[in-house]
């Protein structure tokens, strides 16, 4: 239910009228490129205002995510602001804004980063080479796909095994594919579903071999290809990484870590569980 | 049931004086209560304000109050945005709280005995008076069931 203040079945809020009507965007599209995501507004949901724009979006492929986005300022002329928006201060990715509870919720999101990361930590993999497990080069990224809608309440914490601990695939924030160049001048993209677990180098991004069959030409046809995908590698006991069934880390009470981020390493696949209202203090 | 369309340029008449005070520009709305809290007399800077508890009567002719001293100037800041043509809920956009831009506001029906917002027109769609959850410069801001 996506309803703040008050309990109630969220499906009595609309009592006439067709969705269709409103081109059919009652629920959000559920995948969207990264780059469709600069420029949104970020609406403060109790107090409807826009309180900033999306500048860029914070991914950290270790993780399987997004961590955030860092912000402009909506005036005129308006700079960076300083502080990024953390995924743990979001209620919702929509393909028109990025909602939060209020506008406190941009209140010192740098310390609210997922895992404690670092902003400036982030992987930019745009142009980074994918590479098949057997030694077949894919194509080079030309954008991350992410999951759209309600933010779980754990921030994309709460995952087990392959899937989160409400078996779905992924939960809105992560990152379930990449787009990747056309193989040719005049030829379309395609489309690369992420597996559960992802090795991660300084410009290689390492992906199963399986993979290939389920590249698609339309980012409308990759979800249920990343599901299809994903389940593929479920049969095939595929290798979690060591941290990933421990607790979520704490902030870093010491200096912080490298500004390059974690090192390689693999991630947890990922989708959106339904949030309460008001949000969680996470 | 009455919808703001109708109400807006109705005449707002102190019955005191039986003095027209001007016409109805638009409510002052708090989106979290989806309640009505004021009406805005007049437009621009130079309008006014009287609060929903201080009327006297909603006729089909006019609005009555009992005196033009309950009418006054913005006071806080959202009559000060209504003042500044900031903050009119017809044509306002509407979005879900899913980050889903739905239109722009059409109408509102409004049950003025209990001051609240009864449901809210947006294009073809009708949204509960409860389902708005903000109302501001930028949006109304309103659930939607999930799938």
């Amino acid at each position: 239910m996506n309803r703040p203040g008050k309990a109630g079945p969220a499906g009595s809020a609309v009592i006439a009228g067709d969705p269709g009507k409103t081109g059919g965007k009652l629920m959000p599209r559920e995948l969207v490129r990264a780059t469709e995501l600069v420029g949104l507004p970020v609406l403060s949901i109790t107090e409807g205002e826009a309180v900033a724009d999306i500048k860029d979006v914070l991914y950290a492929p270790e993780r399987g995510g997004v961590l955030g986005f860092t912000l402009n300022r909506r005036r005129t002329l308006g700079g960076p602001l300083k502080e990024p928006l953390a995924l743990a201060s979001i209620f919702a990715i929509g393909p028109d804004a990025v909602t939060v509870a209020a506008a406190t919720a941009l209140d010192g999101g740098a310390s609210k980063l997922r895992g404690g990361a670092r902003a400036d930590a982030q992987r930019n993999v745009l142009a980074n080479q994918v590479l098949t497990d057997t030694g077949t080069a894919i194509g080079q990224v030309a954008d991350i796909i992410v999951a759209i809608g309600v933010v779980a309440a754990d921030g994309g914490e709460g995952r087990s095994g392959g899937t989160y601990d409400d078996g779905r695939v992924w939960h809105a924030g992560d990152v379930v594919g990449y787009e990747l160049e056309p193989p040719a001048k005049g030829e379309p993209p395609r489309f690369l579903p992420l597996p559960y677990t992802l090795s991660v180098s300084g410009e290689i991004l390492m992906v199963p071999a399986g993979v290939e069959p389920y590249i698609r030409d339309e980012l409308s046809a990759l979800a249920p290809a990343v599901e299809a995908f994903r389940a593929s590698l479920g049969r095939t006991a595929e290798t979690r990484p060591a941290d990933a069934t421990g607790p979520v880390a704490a902030p870093p009470t010491g200096p912080p870590s490298s500004p390059t981020g974690p090192g390689p390493t693999t991630t947890t696949g990922a989708t959106g569980t339904t949030r309460t209202w008001p949000p969680e203090e996470r | 049931m009455t919808t703001l369309s109708e109400l807006v340029g109705r005449t707002v008449v102190s019955r005191s004086s039986a003095d027209p005070l001007g016409n109805l520009r638009t409510l002052v709305i708090d989106g979290p209560r989806h309640a009505i809290v004021a009406l805005q007399i007049g437009k621009g800077r130079k309008s006014r304000f009287v609060e929903l508890g201080d009327l006297r009567a909603v006729g089909p002719d006019a609005i009555v109050v009992d005196d033009e001293s309950l009418v006054h100037e913005a006071v806080g800041p959202a009559q000060e945005a209504t003042a500044k043509g900031k903050l009119d809920v017809l044509g306002a956009a509407a979005f879900t709280s899913t980050g889903v831009a739905l239109g722009a506001v059409t109408d509102l029906l409004l049950d003025l005995d209990r001051g609240l917002i009864s449901s809210v027109l947006v294009g073809g769609s009708e949204f509960q008076g409860e389902a708005v959850l903000g109302f501001g410069t930028f949006a109304l801001v309103v659930d939607v069931p999930e799938s």
